[in-house]
């Protein structure tokens, strides 16, 4: 019985351990996996996108971008001033006194040139005083032959009290005056006491407000000096540029001005700087430095365009825009009949002189200093963390004529720079075949790929914002300036490649 | 599509990895014997099992041809199977787990219940897409692959009771009814299609119809993940139930037929039952956009959903009903002697997931030493493969262990065969049965009982 049970539990154990023996066997193959030496690569495509110059910059938003088929040209139009040149005419304060009872004072003895004969008024005030010292009151009637209101002679009349004073003014809306050529305002009163008897006043003054406003002006306008005032133009479609990276050919300013007026101009600049973007001021100077002459207008209603070329040959105004200012500021003056000639002009008080900014700029360059930013993220999957040894991918179809690379730059939570994905830009992208006239004849394929180390894909999976920054570049040692047409555009695949390891 | 088609082929791996290959319908002796088929009757009054595994898988291609062992790890290589995979990689697998079970043995019947997990899944992928899967799409850009893929897999429970009896003592029948319980289940209806990656943009064209079904999985096409999880011992993805039927004929004193056929039912998957659908025909460049637009958003998460969507990926809740794959085996033992046996066993199984049928044969001899020791061997051939293998089972006071593995070069070389097989077990037998006296081996006057064949009933 003993040996039956000690057979049964060896037998038992034996049974067990058998059959433990052969479970174990039950995994022979253990854990099936990829094999990591044979490389299994996954390529994927990311992006796919395509563009022009004309998409590129517009995001710039500035007037006055134009499109032409023969190529893009970046054209800014500012006014820099816009001044009615009649309100440039002003009389100085006149005292005119009366010793006698008729008075006649000749401006230019009194050393003042009106350069005007005639004003017809559309608002403005004739202030007046008398002066007596005369123990009864006077009453005083002047007449003033310069002045006229529908055909009549202007006459003033008021009492002024015994040894006093009385003054006040005539509104002079429609009123005209003429001093005539000879300059001459003439005055005549009469000054009678109540009962009659004539008196004399001890004097009197008349004076123009010079806040008056003239309708016509009828005059030589002898070197009436127009004062055109400062302008500064933001040139804010400049801020992709880095300062002297580019070279802009046959970049032009034109600087338009219309003159809606009879009177001939000379057209001065005052002063002309370019702000540069640290913080410097940069003097170009102008052809307009040495004055230049505006044509007058054929006849009321109607006006002449002069057009004044500002380039590199006459400028340091292109050599400015190279620096890709902030602004550039102009300040104008101009000068009425500048010939002096003796004819007599008439302004009317719509007539206009305005100057016109046209910068122009062909977008025919050589540069390597435009560079565009695009944010993005590479998301956040969990399953990156198994991604190695990844590559970008770039296929290229370009006809820019411009050479591309980028930085792609990555950005902790607040989008600050931390790193970069390359030691230094990459270039991507090549241009696309030049012509001598810088003109593109074939678009360029390129195949490029890009290893990323494992170490920068961990820190991207930590940190998945990124800022592309896209460096646009004419071909390194070209002497050619990249022409650039609204029909060339740039076509881009991005794909990665990568080995994803198994579990 | 891409993680679908690589989980599809790594689970059918995986699966391989855990059961290795099988083609052997080998029944235990006792109380596995009665598993596949119920008229052959006990020779114990009391039989329990307390716990057998068997493993199978088979394959067109050796494991040597796809990769290599490292580290007692199998891994896939892509090079190997570029070079030496046939056109079509086939491959079946079957794992079964049962747990407690019993029978009774009265007179001239019987009766018991049983309860196992079982495992099958079958699977053809073309080479070149096995290829992608491999090595990944980029060392095949620019070719255009075919995805021609075929499968199912289930796994489910099974509780059975079953009833044997002796008409008379030439003919015993036996069946048996099999409640089901689902763990898990997947099957391809069609799929058909071709992708091509480009070379230098890494663009994909795709042409795909796929339509496809799983429960239990936790998987749908419109999640962003593609994870699967199985849950081998739930029990309520799906319901179902069928039938197996056993019949013996001995028609002479030396021979003896049996034949069963099992697995005869279905099981209706309704929870977590999903079919799927991918259909679409396109190229997908990845997120497309003017990098210079100062809406333009860049994200690669967005870039893989736009993936998806192009894809027409959709996964829709829908139950559907899953037969499962009917075998059919047949044994014809001949007595050289009462301690040896002669036995011709074929066995077929028709494959719900894939064309046409898996079928094998084997002859098989056996000797016994009394219940305490059997030891046979079976040749044969598998799925075109020859195959040779053993058993054993040893029992001492009613306590058995059983092993049996129809290709003994797979324990020596399994990464050079096609495939593997083996089954181990335990069981108690009580109350052994003895017709006027004690005797063993062949009874003349019952059928079935004391059956040595190695190939099939121990």
């Amino acid at each position: 019985m003993l040996n039956s049970t000690r057979q049964a539990i060896l037998t038992m154990v034996l049974a067990c351990l058998m059959f433990v023996a052969l479970s174990a066997c039950l995994n022979p193959i253990g854990e099936p996996s990829v094999d990591p030496d044979e490389r299994q690569r996954w390529a994927i495509p990311l992006l796919q996108t395509q563009f022009s110059l004309e998409d590129a910059l517009g995001g710039f938003d500035f007037e006055g971008t134009l499109l032409d088929q023969n190529g893009l040209r970046l054209v800014r139009r500012d006014t820099v001033f816009r001044r009615f040149p009649i309100r440039s005419i002003n009389f100085p304060g006149l005292t005119a006194p009366f010793t006698d009872s008729v008075t006649v004072v000749n401006l230019q003895d009194l050393g003042v040139n009106l350069q005007v004969r005639q004003i017809e008024f559309i608002a403005g005030r004739l202030e007046w005083l008398f002066i007596s010292n005369d123990p009864e009151d006077l009453e005083v009637e002047l007449t003033l032959p310069n002045f006229t209101i529908n055909g009549d002679t202007l006459v003033i009349s008021a009492t002024v009290p015994a040894n006093g004073s009385r003054e006040g003014f005539i509104d002079l809306e429609n009123h005209f005056f003429d001093v005539g050529r000879s300059q001459q305002i003439f005055a005549s009163y009469t000054a009678r006491t109540p009962a009659g008897e004539p008196r004399l006043l001890v004097g009197g003054l008349l004076q123009i407000d010079p806040d008056f406003i003239p309708r016509t002006a009828i005059g030589s306008f002898d070197s009436l000096s127009v004062s055109l005032g400062s302008g500064s133009i933001i040139t804010d479609f400049f801020a992709a540029f880095e300062p002297n990276t580019a070279a802009l050919k046959d970049a032009s300013v034109v600087f338009d001005v219309v003159n809606q007026t009879t009177v001939p101009f000379n057209l001065e600049s005052v002063r002309t700087f370019a702000s540069l973007r640290d913080g410097t001021e940069f003097d170009f100077g102008t052809p307009i430095d040495d004055g230049v002459s505006i044509a007058r207008s054929p006849g009321f209603g109607q006006s002449t365009q002069t057009a004044v070329i500002i380039d590199d040959t006459n400028s340091g105004l292109v050599s400015a825009a190279t620096m890709f200012p902030d602004s550039i500021t102009l300040e104008f003056v101009g000068v009425a009949n500048p010939e002096r000639l003796q004819e007599e002009f008439t302004l009317d008080f719509q007539e206009e002189i305005i100057g016109s900014f046209v910068f122009d700029i062909p977008l025919q360059v050589q540069f390597d200093g435009f560079v565009i930013d695009q944010e993005f993220t590479f998301g956040d999957i969990e399953e990156l963390d198994r991604v190695r040894e990844a590559e970008i991918q770039l296929s290229s179809s370009n006809s820019f004529g411009l050479f591309a690379s980028t930085q792609i730059f990555i950005l902790n939570d607040s989008l600050q720079v931390i790193d970069s994905l390359f030691t230094a830009p990459r270039q991507l992208l090549t241009a696309g075949t030049l012509d001598a006239n810088g003109e593109v004849v074939s678009a360029t394929d390129a195949l490029v790929s890009i290893p990323i180390s494992d170490e920068t894909f961990d820190r991207i999976r930590q940190f998945p914002n990124a800022r592309a920054r896209v460096f646009l570049k004419t071909p390194e040692g070209s002497e050619v300036f990249a022409q650039l047409d609204n029909t060339n555009s740039l076509a881009l695949s991005v794909g990665l490649s990568f080995e994803y390891a198994a579990e | 599509m891409r993680v679908f088609l690589l989980l599809l082929f790594v689970s059918c791996l995986s699966v391989l990895a855990k059961a290795q290959l099988d083609f052997q319908r080998s029944l235990s002796y006792s109380f596995d014997a009665v598993t596949a088929n119920p008229a052959l009757l006990q020779d114990h009054r009391v039989s329990i099992r307390i716990g057998s595994s068997m493993q199978s898988a088979s394959a067109n291609f050796e494991l040597n041809d796809i990769g290599t062992e490292r580290d007692e790890n199998f891994l896939l290589q892509g090079s190997r199977l570029a070079a030496n995979a046939p056109e079509t990689l086939e491959l079946s697998t079957k794992f079964d787990i049962a747990t407690l079970g019993f029978n009774i043995r009265r007179d001239r019947f019987q009766f018991g219940a049983h309860h196992a997990i079982r495992f099958e899944a079958t699977s053809n992928v073309n080479r070149e897409l096995a290829l992608v899967l491999a090595q990944g799409n980029q060392a095949s850009a620019g070719e255009v692959i075919p995805v021609l893929i075929e499968g199912e897999q289930i796994s489910y429970h099974e509780f059975g009771f079953h009833y044997g009896i002796h008409l008379n003592q030439r003919f015993a029948i036996g069946g048996r009814v099999k409640v089901l319980s689902g763990s898990a289940a997947a099957q391809i209806n069609s799929a058909n299609g071709s992708i091509r990656t480009e070379p230098n943009s890494f663009a994909i064209d795709y042409n795909l119809s796929v339509d496809a079904q799983s429960a239990g999985y936790n998987f749908d096409l419109t999640d962003e993940d593609f994870s699967i999880a199985i849950q081998p011992f739930t029990l309520d993805k799906g319901f179902g139930g069928a039938v197996d039927l056993g019949v013996v004929v001995r028609p002479s004193r030396k021979l003896e037929l049996s034949l069963a056929l099992t697995d005869l039912g279905a099981i209706r998957w309704s929870t977590d039952a999903k079919e799927h659908f991918v259909n679409g025909e396109g190229t997908y460049v990845g997120v497309i956009g003017n990098v210079f637009d100062s809406t333009f958003s860049f994200d690669i998460e967005n870039s893989l959903d736009q993936l998806q969507n192009q894809a027409n990926l959709s996964s829709v809740d829908q139950a559907f009903t899953m037969r499962l794959s009917p075998k059919l085996q047949g044994h014809l033992r001949y007595r050289l002697s009462d301690a040896t046996d002669l036995t011709l066993a074929a066995q077929t199984r028709s494959l719900d997931g894939i064309d046409g049928l898996q079928s094998g044969a084997s002859v098989g001899i056996g000797q016994h030493f009394g219940d305490f020791l059997h030891v046979g061997g079976i040749v044969g051939v598998n799925q075109g493969e020859f195959i040779y293998g053993g058993r054993a089972s040893v029992m001492l006071l009613g306590i058995q262990v059983f092993a049996a593995a129809d290709h003994l070069p797979s324990f020596f070389n399994l990464y050079g065969t096609k495939s593997a097989h083996l089954r181990v077990g335990l069981s108690l037998n009580f109350n052994r049965i003895e017709l006027a006296g004690k005797r063993y081996g062949w009874f003349d006057d019952e059928l079935s009982t004391g059956r040595t064949t190695p190939d099939n009933y121990l």
